[in-house]
């Protein structure tokens, strides 16, 4: 379990977030997958994950959760950002009128849980004492 | 004991919060592409019921030398399979609308009335017309009580020019004879409006075709083939995402590569029978489907002779007939034909099959030789004069366009870039020939507003047989086709797009602007 109440803090705050990007998520994805299937699929799996983390975070948080939780973020937020560098309309652009405000918001809600995640772990004290070499 | 309790509390909430949220918002949408995609017509019993042929209109009133006509665009109820009735949105509430006939060199003027609920654009395809009256897909005529700010299409670019209830379309019909026809063009729902029903024919006649001994009268029919699926209730099924066409565009994502109904309608009439004499009848095949490709033949063939005498393609007669076993016809294609019943006894019927389809599908319709007649008709071996094709010698441009449908719902898309009515892709010169060479993934209809083109090649071989005469749509049938094209008519800003009508709504269409 994390230690002290500013990991406490953190943890919750980050649940929170997750929560929230899972939300916009679980919004836009029935309307998303009547349309197009790559973005549906994408979206229901980022609403599962956003749903693990948010959850496990609420009853504790090692480090390794945080960690995944960073990797699982960075990911859906390059997603996000690729597809708005790169046009590839036949796969991420279904017709529906667009949800870039949605979009934008769920990155930025992303981005704030990246910084909280790693806030959070770098508070945390290690759990075991060995050090394993890399 | 606390710890297994909170254990399975988190196993708990996970699964709920991780799962069951997730899986609840997809069963909606799931369900939906389901149902949708299990939609069956009710049954009808092919070659029963007797082939309609669309009224011919006559104009309102005549002057100055053109015919001033007007259409109204409304909701009817039509029995288009027997016993039940289909709400159809046509041309004076007619589907398919009534057919116009002109004359070369003679201008129609058409007032369409917007009396459906939703904004409309009237193309007459295969037209030469000047680009206020083609029927841009954002140049709209609203309806009665209409807001013109609703339908800007947010992220589709600018707004068109709208018109308020009506609108008159002119078409010099400054062209050789030819089988249009005309459809709703409405950016975003072309789909779905031609499905209910707005299309019709424009058969231009000239001279040159009067005086050809081909068959004439009630042996000169229109052949308006198209696909549908019906609820049980009658209604036509079209999936879109928003059955009202008022906001969201676009189809489940089942049917973003087209939507293939179940029934074979021909004139609006599901699997008909046309009883003819023992004598040659000239057709005139109109692919009106939507996305359905058809590979005709007749069944039986007639003995040791080829099925149809092509006479004429999208722009008109052939210089010379053209013998076909079969015809392959893209959406929005036209094949002019004759079949020659002689070949055939007396009692036989004949059944035009499409080889490419699946179960009820397979068939389109039947003629029974009903009686013996003696033949007044003949196809000459020289149909139209020399038919001035574009020189490829000539040429001041080659553009190329690559064709890529989306996936699973994605956009479609020309050169990677989905419609916007303000980027213009081509600007050529007015009196030029270009040579415009188009390569795709499988099955797109390529068609041109304001011209007609010549294929020069097919996979960098000879054209298709199916690629004769004068075109304004070619099948790209997965593969590279070169056409010349010469910019003639007008200056101004014209759609060229798929005339898969889905692919063209998920905004595989672009435009060109003659300078
Ligand atoms: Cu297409």
């Amino acid at each position: 379990m994390g230690g002290g109440a500013y990991a406490t803090k953190l943890r919750h705050l980050a649940t929170v977030l997750a929560f929230a990007s899972q939300g916009i998520h679980l919004w836009v994805l029935p309307g998303q997958l009547a349309a197009a299937m790559f973005p549906g699929i994408f979206f229901f799996g980022v609403a599962v994950g956003q749903g693990l983390l948010g959850t496990s975070l609420l009853f504790g948080g090692g480090r390794w959760r945080a960690r995944l939780g960073v990797l699982f973020n960075v990911f859906v937020i390059l997603v996000w950002l690729l597809t708005r560098a790169v046009s590839i309309p036949q796969l991420f652009e279904p017709i529906q009128l667009p949800v870039e405000g949605l979009g934008a918001a769920a990155t930025v809600i992303e981005s704030a849980l990246v910084v909280v995640l790693i806030a959070l772990q770098r508070s945390m004290p290690r759990k075991r004492k060995v050090r394993y070499t890399r | 004991m606390s710890i297994t309790r909170r254990h399975l509390l988190k196993m708990g909430a996970m699964a709920g919060a991780g799962l069951a949220l997730p899986l609840g918002a997809i069963s909606v949408p799931v369900g939906r592409l389901a149902a949708s995609s299990s939609v069956r017509s009710p049954g009808v019993e092919p070659f029963t019921v007797p082939l309609p042929v669309p009224p011919v209109t006559k104009p309102a009133h005549v002057h100055g030398g053109a015919d001033y006509y007007e259409m109204v665009q409304k909701a009817a109820r039509q029995e288009i399979l027997p016993g039940l009735k289909t709400e159809v949105w046509g041309y004076d509430g007619v589907f398919p609308g009534p057919t116009i006939e002109a004359r070369r060199d003679r201008p129609v003027v058409i007032r369409q009335w917007n009396e459906l609920p939703v904004p409309v654009s009237v193309h007459l395809h295969g037209g030469k017309t000047p680009p206020g009256s083609d029927g841009y897909p954002t140049d709209l005529i609203l309806p009665r009580g209409h807001d013109p700010g609703a339908h800007a299409h947010a992220g589709h670019g600018s707004a068109g020019k709208h018109a308020h209830m009506f609108k008159d379309y002119s078409y010099p019909n400054a062209h050789r004879a030819a089988t249009l026809w005309y459809h709703d063009h409405r950016m975003d729902f072309t789909g779905p409006q031609v499905y209910r029903g707005l299309a019709g024919m424009y058969i231009l006649r000239d001279d040159v075709e009067d005086s050809l001994p081909l068959p004439k009268g009630d042996k000169d029919v229109p052949i308006v083939i198209c696909d549908r699926t019906f609820r049980d209730d009658g209604s036509f099924y079209y999936p879109s995402l928003d059955p009202t066409l008022q906001e969201e565009p676009g189809v489940l994502a089942h049917a973003a590569n087209g939507m293939f109904g179940d029934t074979i309608l021909v004139n609006g009439a599901p699997w008909p029978l046309l009883e003819v004499s023992n004598t040659m009848h000239r057709f005139r095949i109109l692919n009106a489907s939507n996305a359905r490709s058809y590979d005709l033949a007749l069944d039986p063939p007639p003995p040791g002779e080829k099925a149809f005498v092509q006479v004429g393609s999208d722009g008109g007669l052939l210089e010379a007939p053209i013998r076909h076993d079969r015809i392959a016809a893209a959406p929005a294609e036209r094949f002019d034909v004759i079949i020659d019943f002689s070949r055939y006894p007396v009692g036989a019927e004949v059944t035009l099959t499409n080889i490419g389809g699946e179960g009820k599908t397979r068939d389109v319709m039947r003629f029974v030789v009903a009686r013996g007649e003696k033949e007044e008709s003949a196809v000459p071996e020289r149909l139209a004069p020399d038919l001035d094709f574009p020189d490829p010698g000539n040429v001041e441009v080659t553009r190329r366009f690559q064709f890529i449908a989306g996936v699973f719902g994605g956009m479609s898309a020309i050169n990677q870039k989905v419609f916007d009515p303000d980027r213009i892709d081509a600007r050529p010169r007015l009196g030029s020939t270009e040579v415009w060479e188009i390569f795709s993934d499988p099955s797109h209809p390529f068609h041109m507003h304001l011209v007609h083109f010549k294929v020069l090649s097919r996979d960098g071989g000879p054209p298709g047989p199916y690629d004769a005469g004068w075109k304004d749509t070619v099948s790209l049938r997965g593969g590279t086709v070169r056409v010349a094209v010469r910019f003639e008519g007008w200056r101004g800003k014209y759609v060229f797009h798929c005339h898969n009508l889905e692919h063209e709504d998920m905004m595989m269409m672009a435009n060109f602007e003659v300078v």
